[in-house]
């Protein structure tokens, strides 16, 4: 989609971005909690969370556009504290782009060089180079209002590229377009990150998206960040029972602990079945606990767990059958489309269950009760 | 070597981006920003919000002497009792007529109804004296049905009842149409396929949700009525209100009574209008029961027959009083004689066109000063610059001097910084500041507001400066909201009367002066070729007005 983007590598500084206990309130209302998290040189970050767990606040104290209650921003090892957003280095692009309606696309692009002192002519051969890069050439005289989401879309970035600024703060980037379009630009992102050398930091709800551009994916939930970390990392370890229902898929199974033996740990689940998981530290006998396991994970056609099929749901690449246990129990189960087509599966059958125990993440039961736990907002 | 026409022109190009760089630096200075927007706000409390509270409450002692003259408290009340029972039947009237129009504008019912929506203005944007001298001269002195056996009737209650009608409902209809047209016909459309008639549909979904639009029209048309003076005095003829009998406790010299009924009418007016909006919202009405007349009331006939009326009521009742002065005396213009004194300036015309220079000079230096101060207030408020709390306390400061009487106002300011010795000239400036003030900052809170903050923050995070994201982003795109609020805030200023003659009995602006030829019985002639011009610059301001206000997307106070 994007052309050739050697030309703007010149000037190559990264910067790192470090929050040391930044928080926020809006009105009593906690945004941001204790937050600590260094973001690498020319790493590019994905924030995940749901709705409200303060995702965009997270960019907007970096952009420098809001200022956190407590806490300090370190861009390049320097305070940001006090220091005006248009220089601090970084640059922002919204949710829905932020494009000046009264401003054609090239001078939406070079609205940011000329701001920052460049010359009208050097501004305009950058325009230029960047118009080239988002393949929008034809559209520079063109009005945002001309334009489709995809190339207002392309035109945001550009805008941030064209300033040549190395951190660029992405929010939710991707939201407004089609799957197919969105599937195009996140490859393209990621690219140009890579070959710019820029730090990203790119904010999302949508789990594939940060999976697949993510050098580090960090978890944000009311405000705290939950986990932080390479994203099969976070995906194969959560570290809390949030993490692990929220990332990916996960089915949570409730019950007590049976029995510990050598290297193993036996859960005994509501309904009176018991599944096996690999021992962790602790858990003692008795102890009320979750043990988290991904939909992909169980085993269909061998296994103590016996299972009536109860749903059937094709996705194309995978399909999801849903399993009812004894006592009304339903595990989602995601097969493969080549395991699918060979399985033959009915509404009705009865199947066994394996869930390998090398799988299972196990999880404390929390005071607050599962349902509280796994609430998004 | 000589310098080129282009080559001067591309060093003032030079010379100009010099200097917003050099400005540019300067916004990011953030002692600079706080210095502009804490001049604004010591401008907002030291001019505009406590000369207009302090003057009046600083002679609360002249309370006591009214209540020890039985005579003239009871005038005094009665002069009050008789604005609020005015102002409150007039707000009532303007919405009962002025929604069903509001509702023809919005929904473009008919082709021709573009033109009605462009006169509606006309009343708004005439000063009120031309207003008050059609109308004395429409239903008093030459009524148009004469020959009809049609007699017109005497100046009085009822002549300021149907005065202040024609220059509120105006304001009454562009606030609900503004309101109207922002609803979303969903609601409505789901109201019909649900089995709600028209007018069950329009009752029960849209009025409502159209309540704050009422209750800010009720509010506006409440204030205006509670306001007006110079017009007011023209029909008044015997009746008395509060701003009638300030006027003339000045005439007389009486200060207690004209400070009481100041005193008393600003209290009021606040009370009411708080009253208002408290009880306003809280109010269930209309009630969701459908009933069994409103399929019958929803019938074309009864539409056509309703809209019908509407437009006569808005023809007869606004539009002709508007326009009569023109129709009645416009044959002046024929009289080459008095065509000739008016613009060689002989005799009385002089001091006319110097009263027209005066109002247009107040009028031009009012905006302009409303507008320096009033941008960083409206910053303030909009983007709550200086935390939520001080913001919301500001907006809601800045709009007490729009529920003030004029004349109440004038009085005030009067009695702050009279003994201080300013000329006249300066005194109206002060008066005029005060009452425009709350219409600038408005506007450009509404048009702030309308403006996406992202659009800023973008321009921020790319490299610009306060001011660069100032001048090239939020100014262009609007210009022309600022512009509609500025030419707003300019008529105001020239239509203002109560307040100038409560500050200053020399200064003579040219409403003032109109009032004062209208009421003087030898000079009907020189008040309706002085009235003519007057009405024939403000329809050039309408015009211009209506330009900016359509560009500006509807956005004006």
């Amino acid at each position: 989609m994007f052309s050739d983007i050697s030309t703007l590598k010149e000037g190559v500084e990264l910067p790192e971005v470090v929050l040391k206990n930044v928080g926020k309130k809006f009105n009593g209302i906690t945004a941001l909690e204790d937050i600590n998290i260094t973001f690498e040189d020319g790493e590019y970050a994905c924030v995940l969370g749901p709705t409200g767990s303060g995702k965009t606040t997270l960019l907007k104290v970096i952009a420098g556009l809001v200022e956190p209650d407590r806490g300090e921003v370190y861009i390049d090892g320097k305070s940001v504290k006090g220091i005006p957003p248009e220089a601090i280095g970084a640059v922002y692009m919204h949710q829905q782009y932020a494009l000046f309606p009264h401003l054609t696309v090239s001078q939406n692009i070079s609205f940011g060089l000329l701001a920052r002192g460049v010359s009208e002519e050097d501004a305009k051969r950058r325009v230029l180079e960047v118009l080239e890069i988002v393949k929008l050439g034809k559209w520079a005289d063109a009005y945002p209002r001309e334009l489709s989401g995809g190339m207002q879309q392309r035109v945001a970035l550009a805008r941030c590229l064209a300033t040549g600024a190395k951190l660029l703060l992405l929010d939710e980037p991707l939201g407004a377009l089609d799957a197919r379009l969105r599937l195009e630009v996140r490859s393209e992102l990621a690219r140009i990150a890579e070959e710019l050398n820029l730090t990203v930091i790119h904010v999302t709800h949508d789990q594939s998206e940060a999976m697949s551009l993510a050098d580090k994916l960090v978890l944000l939930r009311n405000g705290r960040i939950l986990q932080a970390g390479p994203p099969e990392e976070v995906y194969l370890k959560p570290n809390s029972i949030f993490s692990a229902y929220f990332v990916g898929e996960s089915i949570l199974l409730e019950g007590a602990i049976k029995k510990i033996n050598g290297n193993s740990i036996f859960i005994e689940l509501r309904n009176g079945m018991v599944v096996e998981a690999l021992y962790e530290e602790g858990f003692r006998e008795g102890d009320l606990a979750v043990a988290a396991v991904r939909c992909e994970d169980i085993i269909v056609g061998e296994g103590p767990l016996m299972g009536l099929l109860k749903e059937i749901s094709f996705l194309g690449s995978f399909s999801k059958i849903v399993f009812e246990l004894p006592g009304g129990m339903k595990i989602p189960v995601n097969i493969p489309l080549a395991d699918f087509i060979k399985s033959n599966f009915r509404i009705g059958m009865a199947l066994q269950l394996t869930i390998p125990k090398e799988r299972i993440r196990l999880f404390k039961y929390p005071e607050i009760g599962i349902a509280k736990e796994i609430e998004a907002v | 070597m000589p310098v080129t026409g282009l080559s001067r022109a591309s060093w003032f190009k030079k010379k100009m981006r010099r200097i917003m760089i050099r400005l540019d630096k300067l916004s990011e200075n953030r002692i600079v920003s706080f210095s502009i927007y804490f001049s604004s706000v010591a401008f907002f409390l030291g001019i505009i919000l406590l000369p207009s509270l302090l003057g009046v409450l600083s002679r609360i002692d002249a309370v006591q002497e009214v209540f020890k003259n039985r005579e003239l408290l009871e005038k005094s009340f009665s002069a009050i009792f008789s604005s609020i029972a005015l102002a409150a039947l007039v707000s009532f009237l303007d919405v009962a007529a002025g929604l069903p129009l509001a509702w023809l504008i919005a929904k473009r019912k008919y082709s021709w109804i573009r033109l009605i929506d462009y006169l509606s203005d006309l009343p708004m944007i005439i000063p009120t004296v031309i207003l008050g001298y059609s109308t004395l001269m429409l239903w008093c002195e030459e009524p148009p049905f004469l020959s009809l056996g049609f007699p017109g009737i005497s100046p009085g209650f009822i002549t300021v009842l149907l005065l202040h009608f024609s220059f509120s409902y105006p304001v009454v209809v562009r606030v609900l149409v503004g309101k109207l047209m922002e609803l979303d016909a969903t609601y409505e459309v789901a109201a019909r396929v649900l089995g709600a008639s028209s007018f069950t549909a329009a009752r029960t979904v849209s009025i409502p949700m159209i309540k704050s639009g009422i209750i800010a029209s009720l509010i506006l048309s409440f204030a205006r009525s509670l306001s007006e003076t110079g017009a007011t005095i023209m029909v008044a003829g015997s009746f008395e209100n509060g701003p009638v009998f300030i006027k003339r406790s000045i005439d007389k010299g009486l200060v207690s009574p004209m400070v009481f009924v100041s005193l008393m009418l600003i209290v009021l007016s606040v009370l009411s209008l708080l009253g208002l909006r408290i009880l306003g919202f809280r109010l269930r009405v209309p009630f969701r029961k459908a009933y069994k007349i409103e399929p019958a009331l929803s019938s074309k006939k009864v539409t056509c027959a309703r809209d019908l009326l509407v437009i006569l009521i808005f023809f007869f009742f606004v539009l002709l009083p508007a326009a009569y002065v023109i129709i009645a005396r416009l044959p002046l213009v024929a009289r080459l004689d008095l065509v000739k004194q008016v613009f060689f300036q002989e005799g009385i015309w002089a001091s006319y066109w110097l009263s027209v220079m005066n109002s247009y000079a107040i009028g031009f230096l009012t905006t302009v000063v409303n507008v320096l101060f009033g941008l960083p207030m409206a910053i303030i408020i909009s983007r709550r610059k200086l935390g939520r709390v001080f913001s919301r306390i500001l907006d809601a400061l800045s709009n007490v001097s729009i529920i003030m009487p004029s004349v109440a106002l004038g009085v005030s300011i009067s009695l702050f910084w009279g003994a201080s010795g300013i000329p006249d000239f300066f005194m109206v400036l002060l008066a005029h500041l005060c009452i425009t003030f709350p219409y600038t900052v408005a506007t450009m809170v509404s048009a702030f507001e309308d403006l996406p903050v992202e659009l800023e923050e973008a321009g921020r995070t790319l490299g610009g400066s306060p001011f660069a994201v100032f001048r090239s982003i939020v100014l262009p795109i609007a210009k022309y909201s600022f512009l509609s609020g500025a030419i707003l805030t300019f008529t105001r200023s020239v239509n203002e009367t109560g307040a100038t003659l409560a500050v200053s009995k020399t200064f003579k602006t040219v409403s003032v002066l109109l009032v004062d030829w209208v009421k003087s019985p030898n000079m009907k002639t020189e008040a309706g070729m002085g009235t003519l011009i007057l009405m024939i610059i403000s329809l050039v301001f309408l015009i211009v007005f209506r330009y900016f206000y359509a560009k500006g997307g509807g956005r004006a106070a």
